[in-house]
């Protein structure tokens, strides 16, 4: 009697899951076999037949092709530069936002939905926009120029100028992504037994002793987990820089995901649909790598 | 008191930072094809409604509108349908192979976008779904697998087992106790992950680019970006446009993101 | 393959959703009797085509619809899924000199040498007929292992000029020039009185007196500019010789550093912010008066003008050579930019060779230079000014052909896997980005070309 409802409770639980199963197999597991295979083969894209070329792919973009691997090689430290700042940058500036929310009362939902603005808008509009503030006569410029910051102003426009355009990207970047790490620290910070602060005070802890002594090592879990969530879009995200720069100025922001974008879809019908795939799942078991250190690190802590 | 006023500066501060963007299309839109070849300036010295009356007729507006609104709405209905029914059986039923299914949904999560593009692209076109509009909701609501089950699986977790009990004493098959008792506790897991499928859905762009092709079925930003690389308008067309496109994200995204916020609080909490 | 979809037993509750929507129908088919389906990646051509599609139909019965996508990368990826599928187009409007050869060397579209005799040729401009041709030195390009085109056969003609032009063409504000005390009557003799006219504008204004071109591609820095400038100082030869493998003449070379030292006078020059702008922007910002100098190609006057500028404000002219320069006469070769292929598939080949037919001859030729501002491969001749107006026609005059001509569609001697966007990086990072001088970007540009050479 046992196994027989066992059995049916299995046979309902494949059940449940088959459409989310099936769709997988097909958009997943499909897509998946068939960009490995792609990275092993040489092809433009157009020809009936793939050339086999086996680990040629991965070598050529790590160092093989003198062609092509120095622009690789560019592009993955500038492609670390942004996954170190954005992850930081977003820690460093979402946490002090959560603990002052945290500590209003009036306004609070008010500064949260404007907080919340450039996340739920990301997009081409949005990057239209910063597009058009950041240029030469734009309105950053102006605006500095007025405030008699004018050396900081840049003639060249914040993305035109190689040393800043960068860290504009960052910038921008990180102020789409610190509403939702925000959020979760004003969760951690909302579910803090107050008995525990209360006990700080009593042991002479001033409010900014007390958030990074008792209250910043509570929400380690939670930098965790923002940490993880911008480690990811920081490797994946390449729309920024595609709709933004293009790459440019000179190639200073060419970025692994968008070189591997242009491998497959600006390439000149050169046969490097392959690389761009190789490049991909480089991108893959970086990500993977990352996230288990991640992992190891957080259960180290705790 | 000292310490309050440092916290509303900072918090407006970070505010105006934010709403910076939206400040720059509005003031943008406002002004004519003239004002908008000078500086920078925010305040537009003569305002006017004809930049945005005049992109408005140009956008087709609510032929894109609508589109997005198909998309995004199948995509987060999809999402709903098929990753609660997954979550449930995750969260709820024994079955062998369970954790390996699971583990292999989450893995998805770091399979970057790009290397998924192009086969994406080709498989649409191998089921003959290239330029339409399941070519690329079907894409999206297993993109969002990873998220959607492990935030489902979660908080169908949290139901007493003595409810599902109950239900079952009461005569009620799997799909009843499903529906009738396990929705209901979920639904602020599904309300964030209807919010969590439908912004990012609304506002993608890469993938919508190269499979939609023909310009009645774009969506809003494939629109904005047609009207920028088809008739390269001027920055006031462009910030208008723009404007047009966020307004309405944006009055959603206000009138429920008590679910989003709570949704998203309960999703971390579970 | 569409209904295997929604008949699918598997995805049922996802199935049910796409029903919703219209989607069964799978993709765009060759269409039945006679009509013919048409794919172009200007979106400008789209209403000229349709007038013509629209006289056809009147005088053949065959219908046409055209569709574009656009940008380029769309364009690409759409042709590119489409052809894993075999459900091309019946005609494509294709970037001439690279994407027709592809194409047809996959087998994708068909070899048109057997439709287009002598005669045929003959209404097209010079130079331009034999664009989609395959010489013999592109079919031993197409057989190294890394070439674009594998595939190709010898004598195959893949594609027949559509569209005509040349990269190289400066355009100058005339209020601009006149305010900084400049007669715009005539060309500046020499790249050096160009230099001349900028220092004068530049220092007349600043910030609005500079030249641009939308160096967001970096790669039109290189082909747009360089190149003709380099093609002229050095001549043939010498030109070509930089591309080379021998290391003494090329990149690298004493050759490369005088050519970088020229180029790098531009480098003062340049609007602020001109490595921000994409092709459209700068085109945009010289209409609007943002820049008094605008670097680009025939195509350009249609963009400028759409902008709103008065044509009769405009100056043009092509790069003017160096003093000393060893190509005498130096002149701009027209070539196709655009060409019209045909699908191998297609089940109205004939219908779709009277098309490309009735498309270029000087009749619909002049019509749809007419209604899209853009000058077409077929040789109008004498009607070109009525046509095309006199900017379009006065480029046509200036145009030359030949070994002392410079031509932009030949890359023949080129490394094949040459990227004019690395090495138009490595030119934006001279200038306008002053991050290198002229000997550093010359052993950038080296070492890039050696590894071309060695790499393929």
């Amino acid at each position: 009697m046992a196994s027989r409802f066992r059995s049916r409770e299995a046979l309902t639980g494949y059940a449940f899951v088959l459409p989310a199963v099936a769709l997988f197999a097909i958009m997943g597991l499909y897509t998946v076999g068939y960009g490995l295979a792609l990275s092993f083969a040489r092809w433009n894209g157009f020809t009936p037949t793939w050339t086999w070329v086996g680990l040629g792919n991965y070598l050529d973009l790590i160092y093989r092709d003198p062609a092509i691997a120095p622009v690789v090689q560019g592009a993955a430290l500038r492609t670390l530069v942004v996954m170190i700042a954005v992850p930081v940058l977003t820690v460093l500036v979402s946490f002090p936002l959560a603990a002052a929310l945290n500590h209003i009362t009036r306004l609070r939902s008010t500064f949260r939905t404007v907080f919340f603005l450039p996340q739920v808008t990301a997009g081409i509009a949005l990057f239209y926009a910063w597009t058009y503030a950041l240029q030469p006569d734009g309105s950053l410029n102006y605006i500095l120029r007025h405030l008699g910051l004018g050396s900081i102003a840049q003639p060249q426009g914040w993305l035109g100028n190689p040393g800043t355009a960068l860290p504009t990207l960052i910038v921008v970047m990180v102020l789409g992504s610190v509403p939702v790490a925000m959020l979760l620290y004003l969760t951690g910070l909302q579910s803090i037994d107050q008995s525990v602060l209360d006990a700080a005070k009593v042991d002479g802890a001033g409010g900014l002793r007390a958030m990074t002594s008792i209250i910043w090592p509570l929400l380690l879990p939670i930098t965790g987990a923002v940490v993880m969530l911008n480690l990811r879009f920081a490797l994946q995200d390449f729309q920024t820089f595609l709709l933004m720069t293009n790459g440019g100025p000179g190639g200073h922001t060419l970025v692994l995901g968008l070189e591997s974008y242009n491998l497959a879809f600006v390439s000149g019908f050169k046969p490097t649909l392959g690389l761009s795939s190789a490049l991909g799942w480089i991108l893959f078991v970086v990500a993977l790598l990352l996230a288990a250190l991640n992992l190891r690190l957080l259960r180290s802590r705790a | 008191m000292k310490a309050r006023v440092i916290v509303y500066a900072l918090l407006t501060a970070y505010a105006v930072l934010s709403l910076y963007p939206f400040l720059l299309m509005v003031s943008g839109a406002l002004k004519d094809a003239a004002e908008i070849r000078l500086d920078g300036h925010l305040i537009p010295s003569d305002p006017t409604l004809s930049t945005l009356a005049r992109t408005w007729n140009e956008l087709h507006f609510f032929t894109y509108f609508g589109n997005s609104l198909i998309v995004t709405g199948l995509t987060t209905v999809g999402v709903l349908v098929v990753y609660s029914l997954a979550g449930y059986a995750f969260a709820v039923l024994r079955f062998p192979g369970r954790r390996v299914l699971y583990g292999m949904f989450l893995a998805l999560l770091f399979v970057p976008g790009i290397t998924m593009l192009l086969p994406v692209v080709i498989l649409q076109q191998k089921l003959g779904l290239i330029g339409t509009f399941p070519g690329i909701i079907l894409p999206f609501v297993n993109g969002t697998a990873p998220l959607s089950i492990m935030l489902l699986t979660n908080s169908f977790r949290v139901v007493p087992a003595e409810l599902k009990e109950s239900a079952r004493c009461d005569g009620a098959g799997e799909l009843r106790t499903f529906w009738s008792i396990y929705l209901p506790v979920g639904r602020p897991a599904l309300i964030t992950i209807a919010l969590l499928t439908a912004v990012p859905t609304w506002n993608e762009y890469v993938l919508t680019r190269v499979s939609l092709n023909n310009a009645a079925q774009y969506t809003l930003p494939l629109a904005l970006q047609n009207l920028n690389s088809s008739t390269s308008p001027q920055e006031n067309v462009l910030m208008a446009a723009s404007l047009i496109i966020v307004i309405p994200v944006i009055i959603l995204f206000v009138l429920l993101q008590r679910y989003f916020v709570n949704g998203l609080q309960g999703a971390v909490k579970g | 393959m569409g209904t295997k979809w929604c008949g699918g037993r598997v995805l049922a509750v996802v199935a049910a959703l796409a029903m919703v929507t219209t989607a069964c129908g799978g993709g765009t088919g060759s269409g039945d009797g006679t009509t013919l389906s048409m794919w172009t990646f200007k979106q400008t051509h789209v209403k000229a085509l349709e007038a013509a599609a629209a006289k056809f139909k009147a005088r053949t019965g065959i219908t046409v619809n055209v569709s574009a996508y656009t940008p380029d990368d769309t364009f690409t990826s759409k042709v590119q899924s489409a052809a894993a599928s075999h459900n091309v187009a019946d005609v494509l409007e294709v970037h001439a000199a690279g994407e027709d050869r592809v194409l047809g060397g996959a087998g994708i579209t068909s070899d048109l040498a057997g439709d287009v005799n002598d005669q045929y040729k003959s209404r097209f401009l010079k130079g331009t007929a034999d664009t989609g041709l395959i010489t013999d030195q592109v079919y031993q390009d197409s057989l190294k292992p890394k070439s674009t085109d594998p595939g190709v056969q010898k004598g195959q003609l893949l594609s027949i000029p559509f569209t005509a032009g040349t990269f190289g063409v400066i355009y100058a504000n005339k209020d601009l020039l006149t305010a900084a005390g400049i007669d715009p009557g005539k060309a500046p003799a020499s790249w050096q009185e160009l230099i001349s006219w900028l220092a004068a504008t530049h220092a007349k204004d600043a910030q609005n007196g500079g030249i641009t071109i939308g160096l967001k591609s970096s790669s039109t820095g290189l082909d747009w500019a360089m190149e003709p400038l380099a093609f002229a100082l050095l001549g043939p030869q010498a030109f070509h010789d930089l591309y080379g493998a021998d290391k003494s003449k090329a990149w690298g070379s004493a050759n490369g550093q005088k050519v970088l030292e020229q180029y790098n006078q531009l480098t003062p020059y340049w609007t602020p912010g001109t490595q921000t702008l994409g092709i459209d922007d700068a085109d945009r910002a010289f209409a609007q008066g943002k820049a008094a100098f605008d670097i680009g190609g025939t195509f350009t006057i249609s963009a400028i003008q759409q902008n709103g500028m008065d044509p009769a404000k405009i100056l043009s002219f092509p790069i003017p050579a160096p003093e000393g320069s060893v190509a005498k006469d130096f002149k701009l070769a027209p070539f196709a930019l655009t060409g019209l292929a045909v699908s191998a598939q297609t089940p109205h080949r004939d219908a779709a060779l009277k098309w490309l037919d009735f498309l270029t001859q000087p009749e619909q030729a002049g019509a749809f230079a007419q209604s899209a501002l853009d000058l077409p491969g077929t040789d109008l001749g004498a009607n070109a000014e009525k046509l095309v107006g006199p900017y379009l026609s006065s480029m046509e005059a200036a145009f030359g052909a030949g070994d002392s001509a410079w031509n932009p569609g030949d890359s023949t001697f080129k490394g094949s896997t040459w990227d004019i966007q690395v090495a138009g990086d490595i030119l934006v990072k001279m200038s306008p980005l002053k991050e290198l001088d002229p000997a550093a970007t010359n052993q950038q540009l080296a070492v890039y070309n050696n590894s071309v050479h060695s790499g393929q």
